[in-house]
């Protein structure tokens, strides 16, 4: 007699039985409600259209990052992700499956992707895409359930009853907002932890509490929030129940709108919701996505093309919609619970391996390869790749680096780190660093408090200075005298540069662009830069300066040679100083810093 | 003397809510004047259970069987006569979990249950015996696949570490020990896969090898080892977690230590007889005390079943019915799907939770989804009276109208602040969108917070 041994598990099986649907239990203690959290400014970050209901959710604070876990389920074939095109080893474990050079591209010496993933290479090329290769663990037995409730559970050893990602909320003062699964099957494995919980976003909307289009409707979703804001005293839970009750009804009428600017479909869809809802700013600090497919026993080649150019669109159309303010903060990680067999199975797929990889995408990340790519000349006993990282490593780094916290306690052991994030550079901006030309000019800059940078964390030094961000730079650099109002008429009476323009106006450092306008989104020139500093530092005579492009007679001749012989600039190129070129914030940060002398931070 | 105590109506009202799904108006009649005694006897004695009748066939797809099985379960809890073997079959369900997701088979998955219903009052013990060599049970944690030389540790350690001993009362040499002694008891399937999965043993497979379990070297086989957690080394650790967890699920999520030990050394004494468990719970004078009424949160089962009984309405598990009082059993078990239970379908092998598990942002979402698509129907049905009888829920006085919809939903004990708000809600809606007040009585009656209690 035989004895038939159960199939495996198939991956959507597995990960269905590792979420668990739609519940989670839930802490209330930071969650501000009605009143409280519109006093607290819950609703000032905001987009417009969100109607007018409470908000639910806590902002994130400026230093909070995020990170947007993205499941490739079913076991994503390593090898023909970053594909080792041209060993011959790949051609013979592969043969006619094997990825030709017109469907890869190379992103470093030696080093291939995926040519549908071609949108991530250009990521790769610009820095940040860091690649991990050989992720693995020593257990992996090719189960899904095994190797994803594994992944998902993220610890050494006990049974997969809580998540790694749950965990590490558990650690935190979130509330159920601050871990979100973005789709139909629940909070997966990874989000849930001890104590906190999660929130399940469906994908399909429809909320009650969604709709408040009409008034019998909203008179009734009215009550029922306001009855969450009073205590009612039953029992433990008595409240709970209350405030939980009136803040999903309060809270759906700023989710629903997600649905409707949704506009796509599958995996594009969930990450369109995904950025919108970081957009919110409600809190969300980690987000849970998932693609199924990757369990490629068939037919590889095209299905793995199909998903990857989904996969692609989806990571692009994710980080568009993010809002500047959060995009510098948010990483995209990107893990499958098992790599595949080198060797080709006989139905044009492979079958389950082990190694494989892990990816993590966003402006911090520190770009290029890591870990260790697998030798296709030395599997192991069971003729799969071995690993070279154990995937523990990458969430011990994700959790020391990125979100925040002890992975230790969270992982429950301590792993090799790696070292997968760049670290601040001068005045604390993850996109300026010390050896750059404008370093210690910006250093000096954000030390003085002249600048907070574009976003936390990010000073933007590529980006060109409009005439606002010049008049408070000015305005901060003299030490933000206040002046009366100027009264132009393209400056609003409370914005947030209008003391700035006001005190550049009256001090004659401008005139404006046209009479009563001051134009403050225009991007400045080098020319109208060069007659701010001159104006403002007293219109000091200078020897002539003989560019061919700054004429005797025009408005900023005399600003331009007073900057070159004050050592401030010494032109664009030996004759020629670009008046009309537009200024950027490395070159502006540069010319303040020099003015007042080359400081040392 | 507590269990001469007599019954009133508030006492019957939590009676009824904690051993089954709530009481109607009648039925709490029923119990008032009655010594707590008489009316612990009264639902523990399932001799007028219903029969159970398959509403599947083995032709069917395993979801589409899923959605019956589901279905009729839903309209068993809110029909039956004797709902505390239902409450306790959820509570075994939860316990010796099984989901059809993994076994794929839900004949198996059904017969695991009505395993558990059969014995859900009987011997701890034998449920414990028949549920490891259910089918399902030998699928979901893999011991189907444990033989002598290669063993599965799954079942091994969740037989300890959740079906009776619990976390501290075994050490990770049990567990290697204890998979040693489950070789062998496995499956048969007679197609590959999915089709006819049945226990089968094969001596062949099993470790004959001395093993060392619980300070013990013998032979063991699993039904010994079953027996040793049970009676010998684990009695008291397991009539001690069974006592608290079955405490959590019925009374309170904060039990007296000193309580559940007096409980615990019962059920041990009595061999672990649930019956015995069960009636020393219910009869329990922290039962019945102020602590511990309203003091859970209701499963989504058991909202769902309120609210169905509230309202009479009936699930239609045939497939052919959806209208009047019958819901059709595929909305049901979609609007169940956003709630976190889905029956023969627990998240994961610790089944599901109790008390703040269920107060979360979706869930919340889910039970106001549900009572949404409820509404309507109990608005064509003028379950709350004719809008235009003078009877009528609208023609009420606010006062008079949100005490209508309290009875009706079985809130026997609201908060000053929910009768004030609900009263300026059906002023509000009696001025502007009267007619609007008889559906949305479901709204403000099922997601008040009184409702989410038990």
């Amino acid at each position: 007699m035989t004895r038939h041994l159960p199939p495996q598990s198939e991956f959507r099986e597995a990960y269905d039985r590792l979420s668990r649907p739609h519940s989670g239990s839930f802490d209330l203690s930071r969650r501000q409600f009605l009143a409280g959290s519109i006093a607290a400014g819950g609703l000032a970050s905001v987009p417009g259209w969100i109607p007018d209901a409470a908000s639910a959710g806590v902002p994130l604070g400026v230093d909070d990052t995020i990170l947007v876990a993205v499941m490739l389920g079913g076991g994503a074939d390593y090898l023909d992700t970053v594909v080792p095109f041209g060993q011959a080893a790949y051609s013979a474990y592969r043969g006619n499956m094997a990825i030709p050079g017109s469907e890869v591209t190379a992103v470093a010496e030696g080093k291939y992707l995926n040519s549908r993933l071609g949108r991530m290479a250009d990521r790769f090329r610009a820095g940040q895409v860091a690649i991990v290769e050989g992720v693995g663990e020593a257990t992996d037995d090719h189960s899904h359930f095994t190797a994803m409730a594994s992944r998902l559970a993220g610890k050494s050893s006990g049974a997969p009853n809580s998540g790694w990602l749950g965990r590490w909320v558990d650690q935190t003062s979130l509330d159920a907002l601050g871990a979100v699964a973005i789709g139909d099957r629940g909070i997966p494995l990874h989000l849930q932890g001890a104590s906190v919980g999660a929130t399940a976003l469906p994908t399909v909307g429809d909320l009650y509490g969604g709709d408040r289009s009409l008034r019998w409707e909203r008179d009734t979703i009215d009550a029922l929030v306001a009855l969450g804001g009073d205590t009612i005293g039953a029992g433990p839970y008595g409240d709970l129940a209350n405030q939980t009750s009136g803040n999903a009804l309060a809270l759906a009428a700023q989710i629903e709108p997600l649905y409707a600017g949704a506009t796509s479909a599958g995996l594009v869809r969930d990450m369109e919701i995904a950025a919108d809802l970081i957009n919110l700013d409600l809190g969300c600090r980690v987000l849970s996505v998932a693609q199924d497919g990757y369990d490629t026993h068939a037919n590889q080649g095209p299905v793995l093309a199909g998903l990857y150019t989904e996969l692609d669109l989806a990571i692009e159309t994710f980080f568009s919609r993010l809002t500047p303010f959060l995009k510098p903060r948010v990483t995209v990680l990107l893990f499958t619970e098992f790599g595949r067999r080198a060797e080709r199975n006989g139905s044009a797929g492979t079958d389950h391996g082990t190694a494989s990889f892990m990816a993590l995408i966003g402006n911090r990340v520190k770009g290029g390869f890591h870990g260790q790519a697998p030798s296709l000349t030395s599997l192991d006993s069971r003729r799969d790749l071995q690993h070279t990282v154990d995937y523990r490593a990458v969430y011990s780094s994700v959790v020391d680096q990125w979100l925040g916290g002890s992975s230790a306690s969270v992982i429950g052991q301590t792993y090799p780190g790696l070292d997968l994030f760049r670290q601040a550079g001068p005045g604390g901006f993850y996109d300026v660093e010390s050896h750059q030309f404008f370093g210690p000019a910006v250093g000096w800059l954000a030390t003085t408090g002249i600048t907070s940078g574009t976003a936390p964390g990010q000073f933007s030094p590529g980006e060109f200075v409009t005439r606002e961000q010049m008049a408070v730079f000015l305005w901060n650099l003299k030490g933000k005298q206040s002046a009366p109002s100027f009264g132009f008429t393209d400056v609003p009476t409370n914005g947030w540069s209008t003391p700035a323009i006001d005190w550049l106006a009256r001090t004659g450092i401008t005139q404006g662009t046209s009479i009563g306008k001051f134009s403050p989104g225009q991007v400045l020139n080098r020319a109208q830069m060069a007659t701010f500093l001159w104006r403002m530092e007293g219109e000091q005579s200078a020897p002539p300066s003989n560019f061919k492009d700054v004429p005797r007679g025009s408005f900023f001749y005399k600003a331009v040679s007073w900057l070159v012989a004050s050592g401030v600039t010494s032109g664009w190129t030996v004759d020629t100083f670009a008046p009309d070129r537009p200024i950027d914030r490395a070159q502006m940060a540069t010319f303040l810093w020099r003015l007042q002398g080359e400081p040392a931070v | 003397m507590p269990q001469s105590s007599v019954v009133t109506s508030a006492d019957a009202a939590h009676f009824l809510r904690r051993a089954g799904f709530g009481g109607s108006q009648s039925e709490i009649s029923g119990l008032v004047g009655l010594t707590r005694l008489q009316a612990v006897d009264q639902v523990t004695n399932f001799a007028g259970s219903p029969p159970v009748v398959r509403p599947f066939t083995s032709a069917e797809s395993w979801w589409i069987a899923h959605q019956k099985a589901h279905g009729w379960w839903i309209d068993r809890m809110a029909t039956t006569s004797t709902p505390l073997q239902e409450k306790l079959t959820l509570f075994w369900h939860s316990h010796f979990a099984v989901g059809i997701k993994k076994v794929g088979r839900m004949d198996v998955v059904w017969d695991h249950v009505q395993m558990l219903r059969s014995g859900a009052m009987g011997s701890f013990q034998s449920l414990c015996q028949q549920s490891s060599v259910s089918p399902a049970m030998l699928v979901y944690l893999d011991n189907e696949s444990n033989v002598v030389g290669d063993e599965q540790e799954n079942f091994a350690r969740e037989i300890m570490e959740l079906h009776t001993v619990g976390v501290g009362n075994f050490s990770e040499a049990d567990v290697v020990a204890m998979a040693r002694a489950w070789t062998g008891y496995n499956t048969l399937r007679t197609h590959f896969s999915t089709h006819d999965i049945a226990y089968y043993y094969d001596a062949a497979s099993h470790d004959n090898g001395p093993k060392t379990l619980m300070g013990k070297t013998q032979n063991w086989s699993g039904p010994l080892a079953i027996d040793e957690l049970c009676f010998g080394a684990g009695r008291q650790a397991t009539a001690r977690r069974i006592t608290w967890k079955l405490w959590r699920f019925l009374v309170h999520t904060n039990p007296n230590s000193a309580t559940i030990d007096q409980i615990a050394a019962e059920f041990a004494a009595s061999n672990l007889d649930i019956e015995t468990l069960v009636r020393a719970v219910l009869l329990h004078d922290d039962f019945w005390a102020g602590t511990a009424r309203h003091a859970l949160v209701k499963g989504p089962v058991e909202f769902l079943v309120d609210v169905i009984r509230r309202f009479d309405l009936r699930v239609d598990h045939a497939g052919n019915g959806d209208n009047g009082r019958w819901l059709g059993s595929n909305d049901v078990f979609y609007l169940m799907g956003f709630t976190g239970q889905l029956l023969f379908e627990p998240p994961n092998v610790d089944g599901w939770g109790v008390g703040s598990t269920w107060l979360s942002t979706a869930t919340m979402w889910a039970r106001a989804r549900a009572l949404s698509s409820i509404r309507w129907r109990v608005n064509q049905l003028n379950l709350f009276g004719h809008p235009d009888s003078p009877s009528g829920l609208r023609n009420m006085t606010p006062a008079a109208g949100v005490q209508r919809i309290f009875d009706q939903m079985g809130i026997d004990d609201p908060s000053a602040a929910t009768r004030s708000r609900l009263e300026q809600w059906f002023s509000t809606l009696q001025v502007n969108n009267s007619w609007a007040i008889h559906p949305n009585a479901v709204m403000v009656g099922g997601l008040c917070p009184e409702f989410q209690l038990t």
